[in-house]
């Protein structure tokens, strides 16, 4: 399992020290700044609407797994890998990146343990973007 | 890298191009196959283009020869090639007069780059030294370099302008820290581009350089002497800059030219006069400055130390600050690419297509705040619906969606006529990036491989708006030249009539007559079919003539004709071949039939009562028929037996039918007239 692991520093059992690294800060930045004078909400609206529908993606990916659905896994973790890299989570983006390849290719060994890493990873990341609204 | 520099320059959309007709030549002439036509009908539907052409045409002859006065003439004269230089520089003067940096002097860029292309072209014709009309153009695209940095970048460049003071080797040195490329290169690498000679750009990387290297290239030479008569003329006496330098240049000049010292002089003021006229004609400011034989003198008076002269060819707008050893503080230096985003620009109608709300929310803040109107669609679907309500200019999609697919969008988008000019920017994942020739294929623009930051969006967006433009350009041409054509199409097909037409008995004429036959020939070999002809003269036409003169013979010409057009059977084509002599070409017609028909045809002639001035009664006429048989080889073939068949019916005592040869012996032998 863990050689399909990335190297990370969210392992399973990291604590909170490590979800500090699950958002890339100067992405946060960009996000924040983009709003700017005119549009202050638009930051806390993306952190919204990704925590709507990461969680979706998350599902579609398991489902995928589950009833043996490449293509609905393929296409849940490209979604997702787009989306959590435009709002800072980079490590997740990482994990799906790898999902997708893999799908793609019908690579299945080693699949159930990326899923397991980003399931994991999950908390962390909605914590730490719970956390950059407040 | 540098080349690497310069396709991230590209990428602006930014950098200078010929506009319109200018760049309707570049693509005319990028092949090898071009015609000077072409070119010519391209150059003249600018007016302004057209006269300034003819100038150089004219200017680059010698005296006393006659004026060129047209386009084609001027190709003639100067050369496909040349004419497609001097035409895509000069569109470029006019579009490039003035632009958004505020320190850039284009008034002096232009003047200065004029007076290299004129001092170029005299000096390339007075080494006999390649085309002086190539010169010229390599002189006025000398430093085009340095327009494109000022395009790209006009806030940072007027910093750089300001802190060099506008020294040129200074400001190479500046631009390659900033910009990790120099106006010499980019200037070169454009003129590859445009596919200028590479000796062109080879010539424009290396004239400026202080040293002169052993193995410099004609053009280089040519170019650094255009360039130091330039400067020549843009000083007056009372500035600071470094005689001694210029003098220098221009004894080597002097040398090189192998003149003497008054007619050398002579020479560089008959340059300069013709610099001002030109500035006059291509309202760019250029008046006559220093004397060019006080030169040498102040150069020997020259007090000053050299590292506080201005540079002669610096291009800052109004009084150059003089910079002091080049430390001078420079006022709102601090600029990065956020600045870029200050660069105004028009409003573009965007639709962005993404399934990812979030991904599309952020999409459409920074379209919004890049100032372009945008509309958002969640899928393919509503996307295809949008665009064929709103009708966007833009089109951003993502590649994959549930339904229809971005690619599949634009597969939809490129099959309507309004969806053709859109341009379509597809968003692909980094790993799709292998698969784009795939989405070219489906009609995209362009892609971004996603997670894109807003900059590399914008840069990409601004490419696809000077696509936009140059489109609504072009297509505001093409309706302009469509109705031009259509024009000439009336024309065209009048004249084509016209040609192949016999005035006098608007039958069709010989050449019509021979190219049909040629054709008939050909289908009958193919269809294997018979083909016979006619050949029919008038008797006695000549004493006709004589007896009653030409208008009397012109009636008998025209009632014959009339008889033939009325006689001839569906598929009988009568034509006048010339004189009195007419032929009627048969296909699918055997010798048999086509007896009949010669018979039908010299009965009617016969019979037609002709009356005019003197003349009241009827003509006969011989009539020869011949058909197509393996013996005879060719269309040429078949009318020498018809002749040869005309030439037994007059001898057998004209007003009859004779066959070609073979059959001759029994041909219908008509009532004797």
């Amino acid at each position: 399992m863990s050689s399909t692991l990335p190297h990370h520093d969210h392992d399973s059992n990291s604590g909170s020290a490590a979800a500090a690294g699950v958002l890339d800060a100067a992405v946060l930045q960009s996000l924040k700044d983009l709003g700017g004078e005119d549009d202050p909400g638009l930051f806390f609206e993306l952190i919204d609407l990704f925590l709507q529908d990461a969680p979706q993606r998350m599902n579609e990916i398991r489902r995928g797994l589950e009833q043996g659905d490449i293509h609905l896994l393929e296409r849940a973790a490209h979604t997702l890998k787009s989306s959590s890299a435009n709002i800072g989570a980079l490590s997740l983006s990482t994990l799906c990146r790898r999902m997708e390849e893999q799908a793609r290719k019908h690579e299945n060994a080693g699949l159930a343990e990326l899923y397991d890493s980003s399931r994991q990873l999950w908390p962390h990341v909605e914590a730490a973007l719970r956390a950059a609204k407040s | 890298m540098i080349k690497k520099t310069f396709e991230e320059l590209k990428l602006t959309g930014q950098l200078p191009s010929p506009p319109g007709v200018g760049m309707k030549i570049l693509k005319l002439t990028q092949g090898e196959d071009f015609s000077a036509d072409e070119i010519g009908r391209t150059i003249m539907a600018d007016a302004a283009l057209t006269g300034r052409l003819l100038k150089i045409a004219n200017s680059a002859q010698s005296a006393g020869a006659r004026p060129v006065t047209t386009v084609s003439e001027a190709t003639m004269r100067l050369g496909v090639r040349a004419v497609r230089n001097v035409a895509l520089g000069l569109s470029l003067i006019s579009s490039y007069r003035a632009g958004a940096c505020s320190a850039f002097s284009y008034d002096r860029y232009w003047s200065l780059s004029l007076a290299r292309a004129v001092a170029a072209q005299s000096i390339s014709r007075a080494m006999r030294i390649g085309q002086p009309p190539e010169a010229y153009i390599l002189g006025l695209l000398s430093d085009i370099g340095t327009l494109a940095l000022v395009c790209v970048y006009p806030e940072e460049y007027a910093s750089l302008l300001a802190s060099t003071g506008g020294n040129r080797r200074a400001l190479r040195e500046a631009e390659r820290k900033r910009f990790e490329i120099d106006h010499a290169e980019v200037g070169s690498y454009m003129l590859e581009e445009w596919g200028l000679p590479t000796a062109f750009a080879d010539a424009i990387q290396h004239y400026e350089e202080r040293t002169q290297s052993r193995e410099e290239t004609d053009l280089t030479r040519i170019l650094r002497h255009a360039n130091c008569l330039a400067e020549v003329c843009l000083t007056t006496e009372g500035e600071k800059v470094d005689w001694a330098s210029l003098a220098s240049g221009l004894e080597r000049m002097r040398t090189e030219l192998g003149l003497a010292e008054e007619a050398f002089n002579e020479f560089c003021n008959a340059i300069i006069r013709e610099w001002v006229e030109w500035g006059a004609t291509l309202k760019v400011p250029a008046q006559k400055g220093v004397d060019i034989a006080r030169i040498a003198l102040l150069a020997a008076q020259q007090p000053l130390p050299t590292d506080e002269l201005v540079d002669a060819s610096a291009l800052v707008d109004g009084t150059p600050s003089s910079p002091s050893g080049g430390t001078s503080v420079v006022e709102g230096s601090k600029s990065d690419l956020t600045q870029e985003a200050r660069v105004p620009q028009a409003s573009l109608r965007i639709l962005a297509v993404d399934d990812d709300a979030m991904s599309l929310r952020l999409l459409e803040r920074q379209l919004t705040k890049a100032g372009h109107k945008v509309l958002c669609a969640r899928d393919g679907n509503e996307g295809l619906q949008l665009a064929l309500e709103t009708n966007p200019q833009v089109v951003i999609a993502d590649w994959m969606m549930p339904g229809l697919s971005g690619l599949e969008l634009c597969r939809s988008l490129r099959r309507i006529e309004s969806g053709r000019d859109i341009f379509f920017l597809l968003l692909t994942g980094r790993d799709e990036e292998d698969r784009v020739v795939e989405a070219f294929d489906a009609g995209v623009d362009d892609f971004i491989a996603k997670p894109f930051n807003a900059r590399i969006l914008m840069a990409r967006i601004k490419g696809g708006q000077r696509v936009i433009e140059l489109k609504e350009q072009v297509e505001t041409e093409r309706r302009t030249v469509r109705s031009q054509v259509a024009e000439l199409g009336v024309l065209t097909r009048k004249l084509r009539t016209a040609a192949l037409t016999d005035v006098l008995t608007e039958l069709p004429n010989r050449r019509y007559a021979m190219k049909k036959l040629e054709q008939e020939w050909d289908s009958s070999i193919r269809n294997n079919r018979p083909l016979s002809l006619i050949m029919i003269d008038i008797d006695h036409f000549k004493k006709v003539n004589d007896v009653h003169g030409h208008d009397i013979g012109d009636v008998v010409l025209k009632e014959t004709a009339n008889v033939l057009r009325t006689t001839a059977r569906q598929g009988e084509e009568p034509a006048r071949l010339g004189g009195e002599e007419f032929l009627v070409l048969c296909p699918n017609t055997s010798l048999v039939q086509a007896k009949a028909c010669a018979e039908r045809l010299r009965a009617a002639i016969e019979a037609n009562k002709i009356r005019g001035g003197s003349f009241d009664g009827h003509v006969t006429a011989s009539l020869g028929v011949a058909e197509r048989t393996a013996d005879t080889a060719t269309p040429d073939a078949l009318i020498k037996c018809a002749d040869e068949a005309v030439y037994a019916a007059k001898s057998g005592g004209r007003n009859r039918v004779c066959a070609s040869p073979s059959l001759s012996t029994n041909s219908t032998h008509a009532k004797a007239g």
